[in-house]
């Protein structure tokens, strides 16, 4: 099996969490967007936090699966993700920050449930 | 503030300058776009289908029994070839599926070439059958989510001979139009989470971009594997120049090696239990996907185990070939019998998407509806912006815009009532009806046909509510139409943890409960547009006064 850390289910479930946390604050680094959401954030941190997350997403992804999947489920949880902050910061910007960070906890929950189950 | 935002936006169309390469490539992304638009949505819709289409199978046969998996394989095999037996006598090859997973969730046997005069049912024939009784699974004769998947590039009634070039034409300007899409978008990063509602065209180029750039490597993989796929069609000479026609080159590239012609000679098949235990060695239990016999009885035969296709991307398979006398293994054939080949079997994979378990497929159906909105706002798009230079001009508005106005709303809203209406057909037309499967893809094209019917007639104001919300109705109403024909019903399904049912009958009740959003919305819309026509009036009679 490829499988050597998480199974696809539950490395796809991770990255859409952790890929949510990533988008989001590679997104509030945007003047305009943060301008939306009604608040100002340090743009320096928030790149440096979303890349990283990114950095983790792809190389949990690939600690998991074999390279071809790892790019299918990194790839198809980013768009996921993607959708999800363009409809918050459309209709419910004040959720943003809150989905944010909530979804990088459940990343870190599903991780660690992965790793025990 | 925000209307130095909006002004600063990216409107690629507008903004590059005459005779510049950024218009030239606008003007190729318009129209490589929009002739094969509405076959595109087609194709988009009933591809994107074609993730679930197992699941849809089963839905649409709801007499067949739960997914059968993970019985021993032994015992599954011999239940299998003593049905062989009985069935087809003589024949020239037996092909017993195991029920391995979620692309084949019931065991199945097919042959070819067997003596009708030595009791063969058929000379040629399928059957599904129970892995453990070896009872044929019966249910009713549909096209299920198969048929449903393979309209995307067989397109129901049309000849291979033309729908092959349609389907490559169609591909080909669908990925024009994505290179054309990423050159012109001069914002790509900048815009990347930016949609903003209420403002006509540009909230349709938003949602566009939006659906186009977050699931553009999607979109990028499926049609160069599209093309893929269609690359021995739309290139023909290329195995013309080396093989004598295609017959040779698909015997060496895709046939396992190593088989041979009847020797005509009687020799009892080798029993298959060391076969498999030597294939399980190999590969880990319950990898085996299916066991191809070739002569059974013959001293020429040939067995070929394949490996399942899950663990890997790649569409191909592993593959051992013994031969059926003796046992001995003559060939241990690697899923990619080149680098090449290897190349290709991994984008046909990523295309169909058969490794993807539960969390992963949902992501690919997710990808599948952003290319099919990506190619509806297009059109949408096309339609709206020619609508408001019409209405800034006096006169007519032209036919060409009228027409692909209607058939926007006849294919992008009429074409998933034509969907509800293929699974309406499917419970509603008698099981026991001669050619039921074939009325039941007539079901979904005839309606699909009254849509657009219906588009021509009415007004552009009413068009897209009035179908939108029978789309809506049309789905939320499959759930009640299968509790009432069948005893799958939902609270059955749910209570019972048939997920298959319960899943496509929850899907199907979303997706209506979104149709009727829209619809909704567009009801609002409408009444606004009344509104501001009627509170429009009175100040126009007052400006010809003066």
């Amino acid at each position: 099996m490829n499988a050597v850390f998480l199974s696809l289910d539950q490395l796809g479930l991770f990255q859409i969490f952790l890929g949510t946390s990533a988008l989001t604050c590679l997104c509030l680094a945007s003047k305009r967007n943060a301008r939306q959401v009604g608040r100002h954030f340090k743009r320096p941190a928030l790149l440096s936090a979303g890349w990283m997350m990114i950095a983790i997403v792809v190389a949990i992804a690939l600690a998991s699966a074999n390279p071809n999947q790892a790019i299918v489920a990194t790839l198809g949880a980013l768009s996921l993700s993607t959708l999800l902050i363009v409809g918050l910061l459309t209709y419910r910007p004040e959720w943003l920050v809150n989905v944010g960070l909530y979804s990088a906890f459940l990343a870190c929950a599903s991780l660690a449930l992965g790793l025990l189950l | 503030m925000t209307k130095a935002i909006d002004q600063g936006s990216s409107d690629q169309a507008q903004d590059a300058p005459a005779g510049s390469f950024r218009q030239a490539m606008t003007w190729l992304h318009t129209w490589a776009g929009l002739p094969f638009g509405w076959l595109l949505f087609f194709m988009f819709v009933t591809g994107t289908a074609g993730y679930f289409d197992t699941e849809i199978d089963r839905w649409m046969q709801p007499e067949l029994p739960p997914a059968q998996s993970g019985f021993d394989v032994q015992t599954t095999t011999n239940v299998l070839l003593e049905r062989l037996q009985g069935e087809a006598p003589d024949a020239d090859q037996w092909l017993l599926s195991l029920p391995t997973d979620r692309n084949q969730p019931y065991a199945s046997i097919f042959w070819r070439g067997a003596s009708v005069e030595a009791g063969a049912s058929t000379a040629r024939g399928s059957l599904t059958v129970d892995a453990i009784t070896g009872e044929i699974l019966q249910g009713r004769e549909t096209g299920g989510g198969q048929l449903l998947y393979q309209m995307h590039w067989l397109l129901h009634y049309a000849d291979r001979s033309y729908s092959d070039w349609i389907i490559t034409l169609a591909t080909l300007f669908m990925m024009v139009a994505l290179v054309t899409g990423v050159i012109i978008h001069k914002r790509i990063f900048r815009d990347f989470f930016v949609f903003r509602p209420g403002k006509g065209q540009r909230s349709w180029l938003d949602a566009h971009n939006i659906l186009s750039v977050a699931s553009l490597p999607f979109q990028l993989m499926i049609t160069y594997s599209g093309l893929m796929f269609m690359g021995f069609s739309f290139m023909p000479l290329i195995v013309g120049a080396h093989y004598e026609g295609r017959g040779p080159f698909y015997d060496q590239v895709f046939s396992p090696p190593g088989l041979v012609e009847a020797a005509g000679e009687a020799a009892p098949l080798v029993p298959l239990s060391d076969l498999l235990a030597e294939a399980e060695t190999r590969w880990g239990e319950d990898r085996i996907l299916s066991i191809d016999i070739r002569h059974p009885g013959d001293r020429n035969a040939r067995v070929v185990i394949s490996e399942n296709i899950d663990a890997s991307v790649a569409a191909g398979a592993g593959r051992l070939v013994f031969d059926g006398s003796t046992g001995n293994l003559l060939h241990v054939a690697p899923s990619a019998s080149s680098a090449v080949k290897g190349v290709r079997d991994v984008f046909l994979g990523l295309h169909e998407g058969l490794f993807a378990p539960p969390v992963l497929r949902w992501l690919y159906f997710l990808a599948g509806l952003m290319g099919t909105g990506m190619v509806a706002t297009g059109l949408i798009m096309w339609g709206v912006k020619r609508r408001q230079k019409a209405e800034r001009k006096s006169g007519a508005p032209p036919p060409g815009l009228i027409l692909v106005e209607k058939l926007n709303a006849g294919t992008v809203a009429g074409l998933l009532t034509a969907v509800a209406a293929y699974f309406w057909a499917n419970r509603l037309i008698p099981a026991d009806m001669d050619g039921r499967a074939d009325w039941e893809a007539h079901a979904m094209f005839l309606t699909w046909f009254a849509c657009l019917i219906h588009a021509a007639m009415r007004s552009r104001e009413r068009v897209w509510f009035e179908q939108v919300t029978v789309a809506a109705l049309a789905f939320i109403s499959i759930p009640v139409i299968n509790g009432l024909t069948t005893e799958r019903h939902l609270i059955n399904s749910l209570a019972t943890g048939d997920w298959v049912f319960a899943g496509f009958d929850l899907s199907v009740l979303s997706l209506g409960l979104a149709l009727g959003c829209i619809a909704g919305y567009l009801r609002s819309k409408q009444r606004e547009g009344r509104v501001s026509r009627t509170a429009e009036r009175p100040r126009n009679i007052l400006e010809r006064q003066l």
